[in-house]
């Protein structure tokens, strides 16, 4: 069963922010970050600034993605505006060279709480032949969860604002956000979740159980190989010496 | 579902309004102040935005860097890659374990953690990885990585013929449960053959999640 999927394209919007002062030799030489802002406030329209220039795409609904935004690296001005007041986040964000990250807009665990804004570092790290790592961010208005992956408990105890990352087989997986500790009645799904080898998935689980609004943001990049090849032969032994050990196969591979 | 306020949420609103009317910054600092309400006596200065935090209940996954077989040998294991010829890089010393570092880790929740070692070599003779031919189910193998611990029980013990590998993914596959595939070689042996004709492959799998090692 799906529900609740945002198809999110990574690439949608495209801002390039520039020093107004053109930047000096030091901060040209330096990489700059990627920053993508994602809104998951339900039920929101929200128009984001940094430093004083609104991004662009308009007013942001659940689920939008916008960017990824280059800037430079250091100190960023962010404000987070519905118009009417219901939404009004003014923050600064520090940005590393060459980072790539995710600012996140969102509730926090208690009903009614205002608007909250956590960054997420991308774990961009080489991967493995034949996986996709996974990023999965508890920003919904519910206690702490435990993350079902294919009927296994792979994350324990995620808090409102905490995340956990695991590297996972690629393919397509049955994925659970149950209440700690209990192992029925999710919160959220049962969901497809399908993952591409060389991937990293960004699941940001959003919303409200007790207003049946639970559903999930997902933003996806390319990862590096770590240039590992599955191996075709294993040659172990050469010198006769385990020939007359004798040998009792048992149970499954 | 997009934008489907819920009754609790239009409360959130209606209580957010008042909560930050009259201490924002809007429009990027640009100045412009909204009213301010009843005991809003403070310009709100902007925050930090906050890392989101990793859950204590992680732990950082690991390759192993020793193993302690059955009949109790411990031995080093070093990370090893696939030479071009699709030959795992397996060390030459009897006395020490390839893992292939594509594979699993202590901490990964699926996939094979593949650790390889030479049965005998001309020079050292048997090795530790020969006792693995005589192993019997529910034979404990611990995997230890720098901060880990991780302790195995022996489920099956197969022999494969010497034939491509890739139609073999359980022994190497991110895919599947968690299990630790200990692979070597076994009879017959022809040497006018290319020498070993078989493959044991002993898998085990975890008892517990990995333990953080003590100081």
């Amino acid at each position: 069963m799906r529900v609740g999927w945002f198809g999110v394209a990574g690439a949608a919007l495209v801002l390039t922010l520039s020093p107004v002062s053109g930047g000096g030799a030091a901060e040209r030489a330096a990489a700059p970050a990627a920053v993508s802002v994602v809104q998951a406030v339900p039920g929101q329209q929200v128009t984001v600034t940094v430093d004083g220039t609104s991004v662009e795409g308009g007013a942001a609904g659940v689920g939008d993605v916008l960017g990824p935004l280059e800037l430079t690296p250091g100190e960023h001005a962010l404000a987070f505006s519905d118009g009417s007041g219901s939404v009004d986040v003014t923050s600064t964000l520090e940005v590393k060279a060459g980072s790539t990250s995710d600012v996140v807009l969102h509730l926090p665990a208690d009903v009614g709480g205002a608007p909250v804004v956590n960054s997420y570092v991308t774990p961009t790290g080489p991967i493995g032949p034949g996986k996709a790592r996974v990023l999965v961010a508890h920003t919904a208005t519910v206690a702490p969860a435990d993350v079902r992956v294919d009927g296994k408990v792979v994350f324990t105890n995620i808090a409102n604002g905490e995340f956990a990352t695991a590297d996972v087989p690629a393919g397509t997986h049955v994925v659970e956000l149950l209440p700690t500790g209990q192992k029925s009645n999710p919160i959220l799904g049962p969901i497809d979740l399908r993952v591409t080898a060389g991937t990293v998935s960004k699941v940001y689980a959003v919303g409200n159980p007790r207003d049946r609004s639970m559903q999930v943001i997902l933003h996806s990049a390319t990862l590096r190989p770590d240039g590992s090849v599955v191996p075709d032969t294993i040659r172990t032994g050469s010198a006769g010496l385990a020939a007359d050990i004798p040998l009792h196969p048992f149970g499954p591979h | 579902m997009r934008g489907v306020p819920g009754p609790v949420l239009v409360a959130a609103a209606a209580l957010l309004t008042t909560l930050v009317a009259g201490c924002g910054l809007r429009d990027g600092g640009t100045g412009e102040r909204t009213a301010p309400s009843p005991g809003a006596t403070e310009r709100r200065t902007p925050t930090p935005v906050a890392p989101a935090r990793r859950a204590a209940s992680q732990v950082t996954p690991e390759g192993p860097r020793a193993i302690r077989l059955p009949d109790g040998t411990v031995l080093r294991v070093r990370a090893v890659g696939t030479r071009a010829d699709g030959e795992l890089a397996v060390p030459d010393d009897v006395r020490v374990a390839g893992w292939w570092r594509g594979g699993s880790r202590l901490g990964d929740p699926f996939g094979a953690t593949l650790v390889a070692g030479h049965v005998d070599s001309r020079r050292q003779g048997l090795g530790p990885y020969a006792a693995l031919l005589s192993a019997t189910a529910g034979q404990q193998v611990v995997l230890q990585s720098r901060h880990l611990r991780q302790d195995f029980r022996v489920r099956s013990l197969r022999l494969v013929r010497q034939a491509p590998l890739r139609h073999q993914p359980w022994i190497h596959s991110a895919g599947g449960d968690r299990r630790l595939v200990l692979v070597t070689c076994a009879p017959p042996y022809l040497p006018s053959r290319g020498g070993y004709q078989n493959l044991a492959v002993v898998t085990a799998v975890p008892t517990g999640p990995p333990q953080r090692r003590g100081p």
